[in-house]
């Protein structure tokens, strides 16, 4: 079976290749690609968005259905992961749930009890498979966290200039929380973003998103034409699209940071949402 | 003007407020979809009445004309396609209410989402006129499913996860087949393509482009060899998710092919070879669909694999060359969506009251659950292929498509496969009209459950009976006049 599958990769692959063999030589000026669309967006992208980066002008604006849609597919894989993993929260699963006594150190695991009741003055819930973190870890990265933050800002509203937007940095945002939970735990990540705030936050991205196609809706242009910002804030039309993008971008950014971290929290913790890593 | 898009928009739209409603206010949740699949329901059939009398429909999304920006283009047969997805969801969400608001407790608002966002992705990939986008909406439609297949009970996570990696490889080798295309012309709108394709030199690299798009759409759609994710995906999950995805995911990939064999692709462009390796496969997936049908013991298992035999017809159908068979191909996704709806529908009701689908479980149905019985026999016979059931008249189609090409073995797969079904069928229906049932069965049919099903029973015979017309006005404008 193995051989047969090695054969049927290597064929495959031999197919490919050979049938490159009329493909334009790379980076060639004469190839239809240069030729056809990409001609059109370098000459007149700046003139109709305002956007010096033309990735971004034409992930943003000239192709910005496709990119609702990607950003729908990362608001689903949070959804999937959700409904496929998630424990229900009265299930119990034994092993995963340990108490420390808070007087003696003592760390017990109860066998009928997942939650203890409110409050507990004795007991305090510890990870079954987790050290105590480590104070200078924790410091260094509390401190290293907001810088991280600021530069996911920085990346999301930057996509205009520079390489960037809201998927890279949605990521990097998410990427401050992941940290957060790996150098405390994931009980302080669930305390600062709980799961119905992620929750909540995914689908408010991509309703912002949504909410300016249906903005042009509105004003009696088509879906998704940012052309309906204009004269909002007195700006001219291509600022407008240059404000459409912004918008969305900023959209991409919530359901790719929510996204993430939800994700995360769930594999984590084998789908309790409480402990784990 | 915006009908185009407002099929798909409350879809989506109630998709993100369902979770946002299922973090606040749970028992707004079903409400909210059920209204999301009415308004697309009933803004598909608004857009096909509108099509019917004017013609062909563009949407420019963002306002950018194509190919720089994305375009929607509905003709009749896509708008017909609309209305399908759009109703057969919508039947599978009432008549599923009771699993739905139960069944998955607190992740009700996640299941509804992603239900949603499964059919406006299949809505998505039959309106768009861009490749690429395209892609994304498989996306879209095929994660949303993998997650809805992959919640149940048992095994049904792993069958899912089957799913995805062979469904991720067909839809890569898709977008590999788009790469190709747009490193060879420089563009991703189909319109244009076809333009440029017409026009460029045939090369090596255009039959490589298109053999792997095509490839790629075969494993999507399960075409025998690739079908083995399939019967596990759908005879696992919870009912709920089969009966919604099984009307949709094949026939929707069956129909993308058929637009680009008729839209974009010109016969140069397809490999020689194309053409016979479809034809084979298709005769065998109707052979190997059937045999395999037939040794199964779990009967929502033995559905999937005569869905795995439809595909069969389609492909055969399309592939086969001339105007009768296309014809009967295009009606065929109709008539096979309808009725895998029928049977999908009517085997959830009996699942929920007699548990495991085996055979043995199925005696004296007739007397407990009539009104179900009956839809699932019309539903059965329109599989068969019964007049004036609308499947007689797609299979009818096909049959004659395929003498007038001397086609006789995929003849043969059709008659054979016919007789198969005739004979699960009936085994089925013997065990469940003459056996008396358990002293313990305590049936129920609620009227929320059976409407929606007698609906689409109706609708087989009146699809069946209004076939011509259905010809007429949605299919035979769309072939190309140069197919005979």
């Amino acid at each position: 079976m193995k051989k047969t599958a090695l054969l049927a990769v290597i064929l495959t692959g031999a197919l490919l290749i050979l049938s490159m063999e009329n493909f334009p030589s790379w980076g060639d000026v004469q190839s239809p690609a240069s030729l056809h669309l990409s001609r059109h967006f370098i000459e007149k992208s700046y003139e109709q968005t305002l956007t010096p980066n033309l990735v971004t002008a034409v992930l943003g604006d000239y192709r910005g259905f496709d990119t609702m849609l990607e950003t729908v597919v990362v608001f689903t894989a949070a959804l999937a992961c959700f409904l496929v993993i998630r424990l229900p929260r009265d299930v119990c699963t034994p092993g995963l749930f340990y108490y420390r006594h808070m007087g003696t150190g003592l760390v017990v695991r109860k066998h009928d009890a997942c939650e203890l009741p409110g409050e507990n003055p004795t007991f305090e819930r510890v990870d079954s498979d987790w050290p105590p973190h480590d104070v200078v870890v924790a410091s260094t990265c509390r401190m290293v966290i907001p810088f991280i933050q600021l530069f996911g800002l920085y990346v999301v509203a930057h996509g205009h200039y520079s390489p960037g937007g809201g998927f890279q940095g949605g990521v990097i945002f998410a990427a401050s929380y992941v940290l957060l939970a790996v150098s405390h735990d994931l009980r302080t990540l669930v305390h600062r973003l709980n799961e119905r705030v992620t929750h909540l936050l995914s689908a408010a991205g991509v309703l912002l998103f949504f909410g300016v196609g249906l903005f042009g809706l509105a004003m009696g242009l088509n879906f998704l034409d940012y052309g309906a910002l204009e004269g909002v804030l007195g700006m001219s039309l291509a600022s407008g699209h240059s404000l459409g993008i912004l918008l969305v971008e900023i959209g991409v950014g919530m359901t790719v940071t929510a996204a993430l971290v939800i994700i995360f929290k769930l594999l984590s913790s084998r789908g309790t949402v409480t402990e784990g890593l | 003007m915006h009908d185009v898009v407002l099929t798909i928009l409350p879809l989506l739209f109630g998709s993100f407020l369902a979770i946002l409603a299922g973090w606040t206010r749970s028992a707004l949740v079903y409400p909210l979809g059920a209204v999301a699949l009415v308004m697309s329901t009933c803004f598909s059939v608004k857009l096909l009445l509108g099509v019917l009398s004017t013609g062909t429909a563009t949407y420019l999304l963002g306002g950018w004309s194509p190919p720089w920006g994305i375009v929607f283009v509905i003709d009749a047969f896509s708008a017909g396609m609309l209305v399908l997805i759009a109703a057969s969801a919508l039947f599978t969400y009432l008549a599923f209410r009771t699993e739905i608001l139960e069944g998955f407790a607190e992740k009700t608002a996640a299941f509804v989402s992603l239900l949603l966002l499964t059919v406006a992705g299949h809505m998505g990939i039959v309106a768009t006129g861009d490749l690429f986008n395209l892609y994304v909406l498989i996306e879209v439609a095929a994660l949303s499913g993998y997650a809805l297949l992959g919640f149940g009970p048992g095994r049904a996570p792993l069958a899912s996860l089957n799913y995805l990696c062979v469904g991720s490889v067909g839809a890569s080798f898709y977008l590999l087949g788009v790469g190709y295309l747009y490193i060879l012309t420089g563009t991703l709108n189909m319109a244009d393509l076809a333009q440029i394709m017409a026009a460029a030199p045939v090369t090596a690299s255009l039959h490589g482009a298109v053999a792997v798009i095509l490839f790629g759409l075969w494993v999507k759609m399960a075409l025998f060899p690739f079908h083995g994710w399939l019967p596990g995906a759908y005879a696992m999950s919870a009912p709920v998710s089969a009966a919604l995805l099984a009307p949709l995911t094949t026939k929707v990939m069956v129909y993308v092919v058929i637009r680009l064999l008729i839209g974009v692709i010109p016969g140069a462009a397809m490999p020689e070879a194309v053409p016979d390796v479809a034809m084979l496969l298709g005769t065998a997936a109707i052979f190997a669909g059937s045999l395999m049908a037939f040794r199964q013991r779990d009967q929502r298992r033995m559905l999937a694999y005569i869905l795995v035999a439809e595909v069969g017809y389609m492909i055969g159908g399309m592939f086969i060359g001339n105007r009768t068979a296309m014809t009967g191909a295009m009606l065929h996704i109709f008539a096979d969506a309808l009725m895998t709806l029928t049977l999908f529908l009517a085997l959830g009701s009996i699942a929920r009251q007699r548990g495991e689908m085996v055979l043995e479980n199925m005696r004296g149905l007739f007397r407990t659950m009539p009104f179900t019985m009956s839809a699932f026999v019309l539903g059965a016979m329109s599989m068969i292929g019964v007049p004036p059931l609308f499947g007689f008249f797609s299979k009818w189609y096909l049959l004659s498509g395929a003498f007038e090409s001397g086609q006789y073995l995929f003849m043969v797969g059709l008659l054979v496969s016919s007789l198969v079904n005739v004979v699960l069928f009936f085994r089925f229906f013997e065990t469940a009209f003459f056996d008396e049932p358990g002293e313990s069965v305590r049936d129920i049919e609620h009227w929320s459950r059976v409407t929606p099903l007698a609906v689409a029973a109706v609708l087989l015979i009146v699809a069946g009976l209004s076939s011509g017309l259905i010809v007429d006005r949605l299919i035979a404008g769309i072939i190309p006049a140069s197919l005979i």
